[in-house]
């Protein structure tokens, strides 16, 4: 391709139409690093609840960077002025900044692992942390690595200079951001396109109505405000947006306990963990995939793909876990607390979880805070004040949203070999705690 | 037991606590409650599990949140949103309770949190929150140390917070050196 010859691509997507990307953005999406995602399912093994959920991390990455580029260009046309005199910033390094929020979202997803979230629980444990890898670290390590030279070197660059790094540390909240960390939010917050592209996305896939609300208003909406408590300047939503910015925190909670968190689904994931850590076991010696601090963990890392795992799958390798996935023989539901359990359903839920396991069954258990989706209410976005009255938090003005707790349900999983035993402990618990 | 079935005592009634320890000192809000945990976990090694990452607003972790909604749940603490759209986070009816459940966990880090909310009550949200920045960029920058200054970490937290002039940020950092939240 000429350097001065300037095409642009266009992709035709179900969310949002058409997305529109540079010859830069396209040489990003072509490289290898990019493409695996085609390989990535988004939502794991949901098809086996709602068949249609097929989609790939490709296309959502896709609508993320489309998303987030739509809120940055609102924002930035109506609170320009704030930019300029508050921030520094001028025309050249505003356009810069939507450079930097592009890429971060469209590469924020390139690190996940096979089946996406549900292939976290098989990340290796940071020693500095103590805490699991997520798939965001292995993001930002691919962006400053395989992804670096067709980041950086693109003649389209030539005036910006915009580095792996800074795409990365956008990502990661690096200190060295700078200014630019201000559109983090836009990333990963409660405003964030990531979401406002996957309630989208999975509602339509999965052929479900819950994930959808007002994009388009939402869009036009979003504030800059200062932190009523601190001063910062915040994103937030305009008085005549709160309605929209409601909607999607509702959207939230119906995506998360009708599809996200759905029990049949969570047992798959709880299979597919497993299924996958037997699979590194006998792939590289390994419960766990190689940790992203070196070009060939990178490298043997992107081997990984929801191919290469069918691919074992169906091989029959896996083990039991396996085997439950291939035939669809997933453990059972055997017992689960409300939506928000009190002490008293806590303490029913140990019993049971007791007596299942002097009982010798097969079984297993889950919470909803253990969820990559986990639902917590954004009662805390901000909405700016009507004709020039204080913030509130959207909880003050939302009865709805007020009325949202945190998600906290439990559930204990069986074996369906162990259904009917379990269900007679289930009725003895219960029983025992009325009495 | 992949998950824990308990409910979360420990971090209910530390909320609860800093919001009675606090609030003689003022209101005590949102942004409060997220630095002061903040420095309990990052600085007091109080284990109390949250991912604190960095925004234009400080280290955050929506799980900070999420617990304080618990905690309103279950009366540990009262939240009201004052008029100018911040919170005010009491303590709540239920609070002695949940002490007693998480009394091993609050004697254990009695000392740190003693010592932290001691240091900070008093402080104003956005005092909180460059303090809060100043000590993750520090420690950020700890991990190359033949490259940590002063300088640069005026020069880092300048380019974060523009709306903090360097002889403020200057002050804060001398503040962290003098409470031994941060070395040279």
């Amino acid at each position: 391709m000429s350097p001065l010859s300037y095409s642009e691509s266009e992709f035709r997507d179900p969310v949002h139409g058409f997305i529109v990307v540079s010859p830069w953005e396209r040489q990003i999406i072509d490289h290898p690093v990019f493409q695996r995602l085609r390989r990535i399912r988004q939502l794991a093994w949901t098809d086996m609840v709602y068949p249609g959920a097929h989609h790939t991390r490709f296309e959502h990455s896709l609508g993320v960077m489309h998303v987030a580029t739509r809120f940055y260009d609102s924002v930035v046309r109506r609170y320009r002025d704030f930019f300029l005199a508050e921030l520094g910033y001028n025309d050249a390094g505003l356009e810069r900044d939507r450079t930097v929020v592009r890429l971060a979202a469209l590469l924020h997803d390139v690190g996940h692992s096979p089946y996406s979230h549900a292939g976290e629980e098989v990340m290796p444990v940071n020693p500095d942390s103590g805490k699991r890898y997520k798939h965001e670290a292995y993001s930002a390590a691919l962006i400053r690595g395989p992804l670096r030279g067709v980041i950086e070197e693109h003649p389209l660059n030539e005036n910006t200079h915009v580095t792996a790094a800074e795409v990365a540390g956008l990502l990661e909240g690096n200190p060295e951001t700078g200014r630019t960390l201000f559109w983090k939010d836009l990333i990963s917050g409660q405003l964030d396109a990531d979401r406002a592209d996957y309630l989208l996305r999975d509602s339509y896939h999965s052929g479900v109505n819950y994930g959808k609300y007002d994009l388009d208003r939402l869009a036009v909406t979003l504030a800059v405000q200062p932190d009523p408590e601190s001063g910062t300047p915040t994103l937030a939503v305009e008085h005549g947006g709160w309605h929209a910015a409601e909607g999607l925190i509702l959207a939230r909670y119906m995506m998360f306990t009708q599809v996200y968190f759905h029990h049949t689904r969570r047992a798959f994931d709880l299979h597919y963990e497993q299924a996958l850590s037997k699979l590194l076991h006998e792939e590289n010696g390994d419960g766990c995939f190689p940790p992203p601090t070196s070009e060939k963990n990178l490298d043997d890392y992107l081997q990984w793909s929801d191919w290469k795992v069918n691919g074992l799958l169906a091989a029959g390798r896996g083990g039991l876990h396996g085997d439950a996935i291939r035939r669809r023989d997933h453990y059972r539901c055997a017992f689960q607390t409300g939506e928000v359990p009190g002490e008293d359903e806590l303490n029913l839920a140990r019993n049971i979880y007791d007596a299942f396991k002097s009982a010798g069954l097969e079984f297993s258990d889950d919470e909803a805070t253990a969820s990559w989706y986990k639902f917590a209410p954004g009662k805390d976005i901000l909405i700016v004040g009507e004709n020039g009255g204080s913030p509130a938090p959207l909880s003050k003005l939302s009865s709805a949203v007020r009325g949202l707790m945190t998600v906290r349900q439990v559930r204990l999983y069986v074996a369906p070999k162990d259904r009917v035993r379990a269900r007679e402990i289930v009725r003895e618990a219960r029983e025992t705690e009325e009495e | 037991m992949r998950v824990s079935i308990k409910f979360p005592w420990n971090r209910t009634a530390l909320i609860g606590q800093l919001a009675r320890s606090c609030e003689k000192e003022g209101y005590f809000g949102r942004t409060a409650l997220m630095k002061i945990l903040y420095f309990l976990q990052e600085f007091g090694g109080v284990d109390l599990g949250y991912d604190f990452s960095l925004y234009n607003y400080g280290p955050f972790d929506s799980e900070v949140l999420s617990d304080l909604d618990t905690a309103k749940v279950f009366s540990a603490v009262k939240v009201s949103v004052r008029h100018s759209g911040g919170y005010q986070i009491e303590p709540g009816e239920e609070l002695e309770r949940a002490e007693g459940f998480a009394a091993a966990f609050l004697t254990e880090n009695g000392t740190a949190i003693d010592k932290i909310v001691g240091d900070l009550r008093g402080k104003s949200a956005k005092e909180l929150e460059l303090l809060a920045t100043i000590h993750f960029v520090w420690r950020d920058q700890s991990e190359r140390p033949d490259d940590i200054s002063v300088d640069k970490i005026i020069e880092r937290v300048a380019s974060l917070k523009p709306e903090f002039p360097e002889p403020r940020i200057q002050s804060a950092i001398k503040d962290l050196l003098d409470l031994g939240y941060i070395e040279h």
